[in-house]
């Protein structure tokens, strides 16, 4: 093998290719078990039902086992291997008739207050400080944080969040993953990527604070 | 707390760019105003404590597992690319 070939990548993605390019099943098998789950959500993004997005995520993988020679690690893998599976899936989607606008992924609602109105004062020299103020969670139980309830309305609302706003907080705070890679996978300007990321957030911050005041009041 | 300036952030201005703080996309100028404004503000160095809350219980989350099937037919992907790698002849996925 030719290391020089991937002189770029990160210690960690050097091994894997190399055992991909070997044609070691095991390494393959962990890559499916990090990957597969976001490959799917992003895949179903751009087709209209799971099953196309199983079939897009495999054909995927045949496309990355197909490609690792000629992988030159200007990415990360996992990087190149999720921009695979959305050029794929776009590539379905259009056949499919459907068009995924970057609108409509990406939600309507960007330019969005993260506050209601109301927690602002609306007049006066302190116009636009705290009407009242946000509560200090760090005084909150570490128990009440880690949950199940609470862990629940947070995968909810992340649930619920526009696919886009959904992928990025997925990528970059249940994975990982840094902008740069989450950039590069989406194909989204730097932009982009943050206002999706505060938009997430910001929602699931709600969601937090709306589950910490129906437990501290039960 | 000093009376605002019209230079200063107000707490509501401060909260739509919490992610331009702490993703290091500020201009100098707007990060020190940001860290004045902190500085003076109970309500918002509360809800810059929010969000790093936030990522760090979303964080805990995990991934949904792969199903048996997936795994199963991911296998039978990779096995006959490694009988045979031209198989399929599918074009370059870039």
């Amino acid at each position: 093998m030719d290391s020089t070939a991937t002189s770029g990548a990160p210690g960690d993605d050097v091994e894997l290719i190399r055992l991909l390019r070997i044609g070691d099943e095991a390494a393959f098998g962990s890559l499916v078990e990090r990957l597969q789950p976001i490959m799917l959500r992003v895949a179903r993004m751009y087709v209209s039902s799971r099953a196309v997005a199983e079939e897009v995520v495999q054909e995927a993988w045949l496309g990355v086992l197909q490609g690792i020679d000629r992988f030159e690690g200007r990415s990360s893998l996992r990087t190149w291997i999720l921009r695979i599976v959305a050029n794929i899936a776009k590539t379905r989607g259009q056949r499919e008739g459907r068009s995924a606008p970057f609108a409509s992924l990406a939600g309507d609602d960007l330019d969005a207050p993260s506050f209601d109105a109301d927690r602002f004062l609306a007049s006066g020299t302190w116009a636009g400080h705290w009407s009242t103020l946000p509560a200090d969670w760090a005084g909150a139980p570490e128990a009440r944080l880690t949950s199940s309830e609470t862990l629940d309305a947070v995968r909810r609302a992340i649930d619920a969040l526009p696919p886009m706003q959904a992928q990025v907080i997925r990528l970059r705070d249940v994975l990982g993953w840094t902008s740069e890679e989450v950039r590069n996978a989406l194909d989204l300007t730097e932009t982009n990527q943050r206002v999706l990321l505060h938009r997430a957030r910001a929602k699931v911050r709600a969601a937090l604070e709306h589950e910490m005041e129906i437990e501290a009041s039960s | 707390m000093t009376p605002p300036s019209d230079d200063d952030l107000t707490c509501r201005e401060l909260v739509e760019v919490i992610t331009d703080f702490v993703e290091g996309a500020m201009s100098d100028a707007d990060r020190a105003r940001f860290e004045r404004h902190l500085g003076e503000c109970a309500g918002c160095t509360a809800v810059m404590s929010q969000f790093r809350t936030t990522i760090e219980v979303t964080g805990r989350l995990t991934e949904d597992q792969v199903s048996e099937a997936q795994r199963h037919a991911m296998r039978e992907v990779f096995r006959r690319w490694r009988d045979d790698p031209a198989s399929n002849g599918a074009d370059d996925p870039i």
